[in-house]
């Protein structure tokens, strides 16, 4: 008995971690759909501010106002207000990208403020490492006796003040529906603020609190805590708080007690204790309910003016022709000058972009196209680079071992579809991702897998007399697989998989009502983008002639989300742009000083935090804007433009007037605004349009 | 017609509720109000009229504040409310029935009634529950069933009941009949006169024209975006056969 409880008791004060943490992502989830996945960043920046008070001799009530009180909340004021207050109507995906930046983000920005030395943690008011008294002859810590006691009553202050305030019942009637919580005089842009202030309170306490637990204050813990926080949140069902509370505390005991009772030096304690925490998170999310795609629409959303489409309006022929010669020219010389001029390391990072490129196309296939999260892509393009060493290990020729990795890694993506099909939006991120960590936590460890860190050798492969060891060979065999792929996935886009897969993305619902096969649909589309990170993943390996776990740790997953999401997802072209700069901006790093060693990741972060205007795409908004005024400047210069066409109150004919400059008005209409066909009135972009302004028929 | 918008629209005249000035509104370049002007006096009930796409729910949504007036002034209760947000109109004592589903679908029944009642009056005022679930039977039979559970019909009963539950000085519906059957139509509408009995002004948004002009004091005719006629609605009934020549048609 007395054992047990020595297992167990310590569990508690980390379930409590988890409780805190739960708690707060299910207060931004409830008041503003969002999920936060940059909740441990901001976590580990209290903790960083409170052991920097406490080194620099603040007394601890003060490094705790500043910390947890001040720093925190202003954080996560700064978050909703600055990025998330924009999300409401949007998309998952939109949803999610600020966020992934922002876990990227913050803990580079405070590495570069601080350095990186490392803080031993300090705690908050007993002594961390002190037995206080005994519980049935268990010590209990100051560290854990503190944690327990503050989570518990912290976390019951918060169910009692959302009740009794109102503020719950405010927090979900915005959630549905800001517009029509403003008609029953809810004030919805402090509701939802309200939420990130007292969740991020909780996110500052959780970092000041667990802080003692690790040997030293990284950003690292401080994530994977976020994991038993997210499979927490879920088993409260993302509503909950009681239930997350009991399901925190007992996922922190059931840690404690796998990790005292399972026989060591066994396959079950390597495995099973470290992908506990996940396997809960999984489990929870497919049995659990609130997260299935049962997302209620805004029933006041046709007060805003239509969105534009993702779609490339059709250009006037001057500028297609002039940007497709620009385009051709463009890569022409970056291959020529890769091959040609470029010293070899620049050669490798070319090459490095190309195969990128393919990892990246498997997220435009899913994300882009399909409307699907996942946040497991680094964990497929992974399984390919394990299964082709493996396989060149046991000498299969290394191209058909390539191809092969293409295959196990569909067949795992058809395993990770199934149990997602219940799933939908940020649910499927979150269970890919559980399914990366996973990955690298457990499988890709084990000696037949991608044997740990160590990791394994790949060869560069021959094709009968043709060796592609060179650095020049292995270009030009990365660039046909890219050519391939890319005209594969065009393929797919331009036939009827593509045209579902569009519908599944505006609506799953809309798109079963259609006739579409909408189960069989995403299983085709996880297991064909698996299929393409595997390849690309094997590409990898044999690039680098070598590969280990760390090389596709899961927070890969979420760089690559973020790049090809910042640069544009809903493209071939994206995902190609988005390879080749993420190999340079790489490059051009890690030549910098140490401590500058995440700009990269700041730069894509930031990239990402302009993300929530232009979701189709940094990059692909700079294109378009360039390309219009390229088209007006081009319009200019053939004919001067008729002012009054397409002023407000203009009578019939305001229509045929622009489609005498140049190009039939009306296709562009069509792509600019699918969902405005008010009786035929053309429509520019940038002009005011009468509405009523169709000839008269009666009066 | 010209007579009766002079004398609403004159300088300091305190007895309209409500009063639109030269209001135009856009969605995006998309311009949907021009220099729309009418008021509504208190205690008055006044229907809104004209044809789809004629802008009457832009009227609706600019007047409770989800839809920015780009120029003109937008007056409500002595005070001028056209840069004010949608929350503060309300909590001044404009209620506004939104088309379509008007509720909170993930909210129960109580909770929509309560979330209603708390933001607008504070505490919940005590009865105030009472008083809507004594009015409509069957929302007191589904008091904790999901809002979005709901029939049309009773999502169209609770939305106008959240306005019992806190008495308005102005509710502004739209369309609250559409896609009922025409029994529940009579509902609706004897609930209108419920309301405008408790001293709530009206401006009604309407398509079954006889009902709602029978009711009403006063009408206001769009077209296209433009008050074409208003004034009592004796004197509008002419201008309405000529700009919606099609009117027999959609009174049931
Ligand atoms: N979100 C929007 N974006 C662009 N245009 C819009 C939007 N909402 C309405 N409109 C346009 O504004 C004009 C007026 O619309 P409104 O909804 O006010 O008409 P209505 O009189 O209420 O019509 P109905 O009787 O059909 O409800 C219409 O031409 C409509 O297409
Ligand atoms: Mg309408």
């Amino acid at each position: 008995m007395s054992l047990f409880l020595s297992y167990l008791l310590p569990g508690i004060p980390y379930g409590c971690a988890y409780a805190l943490m739960a708690v707060g992502l299910v207060l931004t989830y409830r008041a503003s759909g969002v999920f936060n996945l940059a909740f441990g960043a901001q976590a580990f920046v209290s903790a960083v501010i409170f052991s920097i008070a406490l080194h620099d001799g603040w007394p601890g009530w003060a490094a705790f106002v500043v910390a947890v009180l001040l720093a925190s909340p202003a954080l996560g004021l700064a978050m909703e207000r600055l990025l998330f207050r924009y999300t409401r109507a949007a998309g998952p995906l939109v949803k999610l990208v600020p966020a992934l930046g922002l876990l990227i983000a913050i803990p580079a920005v405070t590495q570069m403020l601080v350095g990186t030395a490392t803080r031993l943690p300090s705690s908050l008011v007993l002594q961390p490492w002190k037995v206080y008294f005994h519980l049935a002859s268990t010590p209990v810590s100051g560290e854990e006796l503190s944690t327990t006691v503050i989570t518990v009553a912290v976390v019951a202050a918060f169910a009692l003040v959302l009740r009794s305030s109102g503020l719950g019942l405010r927090m979900r009637a915005v959630v549905e529906s800001p517009r029509m919580a403003e008609l029953s005089g809810v004030r919805a842009d402090r509701t939802s603020a309200a939420a990130w202030v007292l969740s991020s309170l909780l996110a500052g306490l959780a970092g000041v609190l667990l802080a003692p637990m690790y040997s030293t204050v990284a950003s690292s813990n401080f994530t994977a805590l976020l994991v038993a926080a997210i499979a927490a949140a879920a088993i409260g069902s993302f509503a909950s708080l009681p239930l997350t509370l009991v399901g925190a505390i007992g996922l922190g005991i059931a840690q404690q007690l796998l990790a005292g009772y399972l026989p060591s030096g066994t396959i079950l304690s390597s495995g099973l204790r470290p992908a506990f925490p996940f396997v809960v998170l999984a489990i929870a999310l497919v049995a659990g309910r609130s997260l299935r795609s049962a997302e209620v629409r805004d029933p006041l959303a046709s007060c805003d003016p239509p969105v534009h489409a993702f779609r490339a309006p059709a250009r006037m022929t001057e500028v297609a022709v002039g940007s497709r010669a620009f385009t051709t020219l463009a890569v022409g010389m970056l291959v020529a000058t890769t091959l040609v001029l470029v010293p070899g390391n620049w050669e490798f990072v070319f090459t490095l972009g190309v195969v990128l490129s393919i990892i990246f196309l498997s997220i435009t296939l899913l994300t882009g196209m399909g409307g699907q999260i996942s946040l497991g892509q680094a964990a497929f393009a992974g399984a390919g680079a394990f299964t082709a060493g493996q396989l060149a290990m046991h000498s299969v020729p290394v191209l058909g071992a390539i191809l092969l990795a293409g295959v196990l890694a569909a067949a795992l993506g058809a395993v990770v579809a199934l149990p997602a099909l219940r799933l939908g939006g940020i649910a499927v991120g979150l269970l890919t991702l559980s399914f990366a960590l996973l990955a690298t936590n457990v499988l890709f460890l084990y000696p037949w897998a991608g044997n740990g860190a160590t990791g394994l050798t790949v060869p560069r492969p021959t094709l009968g007399p043709i060796s592609f060891a060179g650095n020049g060979a292995f270009f030009w065999l990365s660039l046909v697989f890219l050519v391939v792929l890319a005209g594969a996935v065009k393929l797919v886009q331009w036939g009827t998989t593509g045209q579902e897969l569009a519908a599944l993305r505006g609506s799953e619902r809309g798109s079963a009502a259609i006739g579409i096969d909408v189960r069989r649909l995403r299983v085709v589309a996880f297991t064909v983008s698996a299929a393409i990170a595997g390849i690309g993943g094997a590409l990898y390996a044999s690039l680098q002639q070598s590969v280990s776990v760390n090389d596709f740790n899961y927070q890969f997953s979420l760089v690559y989300v973020v790049v090809v999401a910042a640069v544009g997802v809903y493209s071939v072209g994206g995902a190609i742009e988005a390879g080749v700069l993420y190999a340079v901006l790489m490059q051009l790093t890690s030549t910098l000083s140490s401590r500058f060693s995440s700009l990269l990741a700041l730069v894509f972060a930031v990239v990402a935090l302009t993300y929530v205007r232009h979701s189709e795409g940094v990059v692909a908004y700079a294109k378009a804007w360039v390309l219009d005024r390229a088209e007006q400047l081009t319009r200019h210069l053939q004919a001067p433009p008729l002012r009054s066409a397409g002023a407000p109150g203009m009578p019939a004919g305001s229509g045929t007037a622009r489609a005498q400059d140049g190009h039939p008005a009306s296709v562009r209409d069509r792509a600019d605004h699918p969902e405005v066909g008010a009786g035929g009135v053309t429509a520019g972009r940038s002009e005011s349009q009468d509405l009523h302004a169709t000839p008269r028929s009666h009066g | 017609m010209t007579g009766a918008r002079s004398d609403t629209t004159a300088q300091g005249d305190v007895r309209s509720l409500l009063e639109l000035r030269g209001v135009e509104a856009s969605y995006g370049p998309y311009r949907a109000l021009f220099g729309v002007t009418f008021s509504v006096p208190e205690g008055s009930a006044v229907a809104l009229v004209g044809s789809n796409g004629a802008g009457k729910s832009t009227v609706a949504r600019v007047v409770s504040g989800l839809v920015r007036a780009k120029v003109g002034t937008i007056r409500f209760a002595g005070h001028d409310v056209t840069r004010w947000p949608a929350w503060r109109i309300a909590r001044a004592g404009l209620a506004h029935a939104p088309e379509g589903r008007s509720v909170f679908a993930s909210l129960t029944v109580e909770e929509n009634l309560i979330l209603a009642a708390r933001a607008l009056g504070g505490r919940p005022p005590s009865g105030a529950l009472d008083r809507a679930f004594s009015t409509f039977g069957q929302l007191a039979a589904r008091r904790h069933q999901l809002a979005g559970t709901l029939s049309g019909g009773e999502q169209r009963m609770l939305s106008l009941a959240k306005v019992l539950a806190v008495p308005q000085r102005l509710l502004v519906v739209d369309e609250a009949s559409f896609g009922l059957s025409p029994a529940v139509v009579d509902e609706v509408f004897d609930t209108l006169r419920m309301i405008r009995a408790t001293g709530t002004s009206l401006l009604v948004v309407e398509q079954h024209l006889d009902r709602v002009l029978s009711m009403s004091d006063r009408a206001v005719v769009l077209v296209r975006g433009r008050v074409a006629a208003e004034g009592t609605v004796a004197d509008v009934e002419p201008a309405i056969e000529r700009l919606l020549p099609a009117h027999p048609q959609w009174s049931a």
